[in-house]
């Protein structure tokens, strides 16, 4: 039985977009490590449609060499919510179809290991509503958007969670991770 | 030329509304949580090293309700200290030295600022938070962040006509049940 692992790139005023906006502040060793260790116990990644298009785009041609993370990326299983995605082309890519819970829920059984959630916020406001989320790995940066989609909507399901770390680096990034169970 | 203090409490979804009480359908959310003795001691510290206590009008009235009968290292500080209350409607407040700020907002807190000598802080207020947002006038950001997503409430951060760089102070836990402090200071070009 896997976890649910979300990891976001997010502003300080809760904005998940695309985040070009991450490139000027580098990539602290410590919050790498922090995410290693999320895709290190990580059997499949779990990707939205526009997530999934983005990664898509980016990482097949990518090595190790180029990027540290570029196998996990490359070789794990990628499953992707999505009713309208045909033909994927990244290699280890499953379409599961629009948005189930109970898919999703079979999938953490039949997965063997974690599986890793990166930006895909549709799909991610899907699963914290339906309590799909084990746990919350957010990264904020040191920035005010102004606009953009939120993380946490209005209407966000009601949680309590529980802190496991909280650590800031030397980028002005600040690494929260959440269990949405106490 | 003053330092203005924007510090807030925030549930992890960015809500900011009545985390101690007043009308809200979770009222006083924040005390759920313990902020332990080293969240209690940055509070202390932050309000000890204020000068001026810049507020909004909902903010003054659950301020001037509860601080004048109450007494110590806080009731004590937010009693004597100068208070700046930003409302229309507000003529006469009853609150020791507070004075009511009327006419262009971010005009009167530009001269406050420049004729201020000190920290101005400015708690709650959401209000007059995001005009001074918009205008570039906050200096730094004390945010205590409580483990709830709350779903609903009025939020800290609305829509801003420009993106704006913070340089990170300080994050750290406080207390036994994962509230933790973030400190920004404005970083201007």
């Amino acid at each position: 039985m896997g976890e649910i692992n979300v990891h976001e790139f997010m502003s300080l005023d809760g904005v998940i977009d695309a985040p070009t906006w991450t490139f000027d502040y580098g990539f602290d060793p410590g919050m790498g490590e922090r995410l290693g260790a999320v895709t290190e116990r990580s059997r499949a990644i779990l990707l939205g449609k526009n997530t999934y298009e983005a990664f898509a785009q980016a990482w097949p041609d990518r090595t190790e060499e180029d990027d540290p993370g570029a196998p996990f990326f490359n070789d794990t299983t990628k499953y992707v919510v999505s009713g309208t995605l045909t033909d994927p082309a990244w290699q280890n890519t499953e379409v599961i179809g629009s948005y189930d819970a109970s898919r999703i829920r079979s999938l953490k059984e039949e997965v063997d290991g974690d599986l890793y959630v990166s930006g895909s916020g549709t799909l991610v406001r899907g699963m914290l509503a339906d309590g799909l989320v084990d746990e919350l790995h957010l990264c904020v940066f040191p920035l005010t958007r102004g606009s953009g989609p939120r993380l946490f909507e209005d209407g966000a399901e009601p949680t309590r969670m529980s802190l496991a770390t909280a650590e800031g680096y030397a980028n002005g990034v600040v690494y929260l991770n959440y269990r949405t169970q106490t | 030329m003053g330092k203005l203090v924007v510090t807030e409490f925030l549930s992890l979804d960015g809500v900011m509304e009545a985390p101690g009480g007043e009308d809200f359908k979770y009222p006083g959310w924040s005390f759920e949580f313990d902020r332990g003795d080293d969240g209690n001691q940055f509070k202390l510290d932050e309000t000890v090293s204020s000068d001026v206590l810049l507020i909004g009008r909902i903010t003054y009235e659950s301020f001037a309700n509860a601080w004048p009968s109450r007494e110590g290292p806080f009731a004590d500080k937010f009693n004597a200290m100068p208070k700046y209350l930003v409302s229309s409607t507000i003529s006469d407040p009853e609150w020791n030295n507070t004075t009511v700020v009327t006419g262009d907002v971010v005009e009167e807190v530009g001269k406050l600022k420049e004729s201020t000598d000190g920290t101005i802080q400015v708690p709650g207020s959401l209000q007059l938070v995001q005009a001074l947002f918009e205008a570039d006038l906050v200096d730094q950001l004390n945010l205590m962040v409580f483990p709830v997503v709350l779903g609903t409430g009025r939020k800290l951060f609305g829509e801003l006509s420009e993106m704006k760089a913070w340089r990170l102070n300080d994050a750290k836990p406080v207390g036994p049940d994962g509230v933790i402090v973030l400190t920004y200071e404005r970083e201007r070009g």
